[in-house]
């Protein structure tokens, strides 16, 4: 099966991150392991964009970004992001609309001449 | 690694955005990079190339670049906007305002506060009273006007003076771990800081009483100076002292020249 690059993945990334944040908080990097896994592969990300995602989400209050503190690790901090009730509100509504996409997609790709 | 440091000031320093903004996206983008290196590392590549793949799992630095610019709030962007020359400014100033090596922190006080009192003084001397003079210049009480300047300027300068000697004092001592006696003059700074402009400002007023009206605007504005300082100094020297303690940690002080 062919990678699901970056350019499909553009208007998705931001409720994928929401859905990674679902399962509990998590700094840049590890969101995107976290989506890797969960595509199994088929997922190619070019990992520096998607900080300007969470940036987004962060700004629209979807996100909200700590310090990481006394992690006992040298070097810079990292940054843990968790989902805020808005954004679990958003992450509902994204998921409803991505099964409406799929039903009605779906059913136009998949209806038989 | 200098390499990683490179690769993340390429994309972060062309950004249109406070240095607020730029430095979390700096520390955040290096903590990533870095743990990216790290993985390339761990699958048996060298450092030079395990840098260079972890720089190209980031993707090209003009794309990020634009993408990071696009989150950034509008408003801010606008603010910090490039004007013209101004690199070239700000580069001529921040060169002659940086800590030189093995400079102390009274001698880069005393060169700081030096600078911010000349530059004003030079412009009002040469640029001001000259335009004054060719337009509406009222004699003697012009010159009251611009001789109370010098000595508001003089405190302002004597400040600023304390102010960056106590910061970066602060900040040092952090760093290099200094006996709490060698702290006690910027203490004693600190605390002459806070209370310099209200003191100058009562003795101004005291002074200068029922003949000069204006001088009880001018109170108005130390008062504020004074509480602004006393509020702003504690918090700005903690945030300073924490965040050279961070570049330390991960070696950005070699990169403090930002743009």
């Amino acid at each position: 099966m062919n990678p699901i690059k970056g350019d499909i993945l553009r208007g998705h990334l931001e409720p994928l991150i929401l859905s990674q944040l679902d399962r509990g908080g998590g700094h840049g990097f590890e969101i995107l392991r976290r989506l890797e896994q969960a595509g199994e592969g088929s997922l190619q990300l070019k990992e520096g964009t998607i900080y300007p995602a969470i940036y987004r989400l962060e700004q629209s209050g979807l996100v909200r970004g700590e310090w990481e503190e006394n992690s006992g690790r040298r070097g810079p901090r990292r940054r843990i992001y968790h989902l805020t009730p808005k954004g679990r509100r958003q992450l509902a509504v994204g998921r409803a609309d991505w099964r409406r996409f799929v039903t009605v997609i779906g059913g136009i790709l998949e209806a038989e001449t | 690694m200098k390499a990683l440091r490179i690769s993340v000031e390429r994309i972060v320093r062309p950004l249109h955005a406070s240095e607020l903004r730029k430095d979390r996206i700096r520390e955040e983008l290096l903590s990533h990079i870095t743990a990216a290196f790290d993985e390339e590392r761990a699958a048996g590549f060298a450092e030079p190339e395990a840098a260079a793949r972890a720089a190209q799992r980031l993707r090209e630095p003009p794309t990020v670049t634009r993408r990071l610019q696009a989150s950034i709030p509008k408003s801010e962007r606008i603010m910090f906007y490039p004007l013209p020359y101004s690199q070239a400014l700000r580069r001529f100033v921040w060169t002659r305002i940086q800590p030189r090596a093995g400079e102390s922190a009274l001698v880069w006080s005393v060169r700081i506060s030096s600078f911010i009192f000349a530059i004003p003084m030079a412009v009002m001397m040469f640029l001001v009273i000259p335009l004054m003079k060719a337009s509406r210049w009222n004699g003697a009480d012009s010159w009251v006007h611009f001789g109370f300047a010098v000595p508001i300027w003089l405190i302002v300068s004597a400040g600023i003076f304390m102010f960056y000697f106590v910061l970066e004092s602060f900040g040092r001592s952090h760093i290099r771990s200094t006996p709490p006696r060698k702290r006690l003059p910027v203490i004693l700074c600190a605390g002459v800081m806070g209370s310099l402009p209200l003191c100058s400002g009562l003795l101004f007023a005291w002074i200068c009483r029922d003949r000069l009206e204006f001088t009880s605007g001018y109170l108005a504005y130390l008062t504020i100076a004074s509480v602004a300082t006393a509020v702003l100094a504690p918090i700005i020297g903690a945030a300073h002292a924490a965040d050279a303690q961070r570049w330390r940690d991960w070696g950005i002080l070699d990169l403090s020249e930002r743009g």
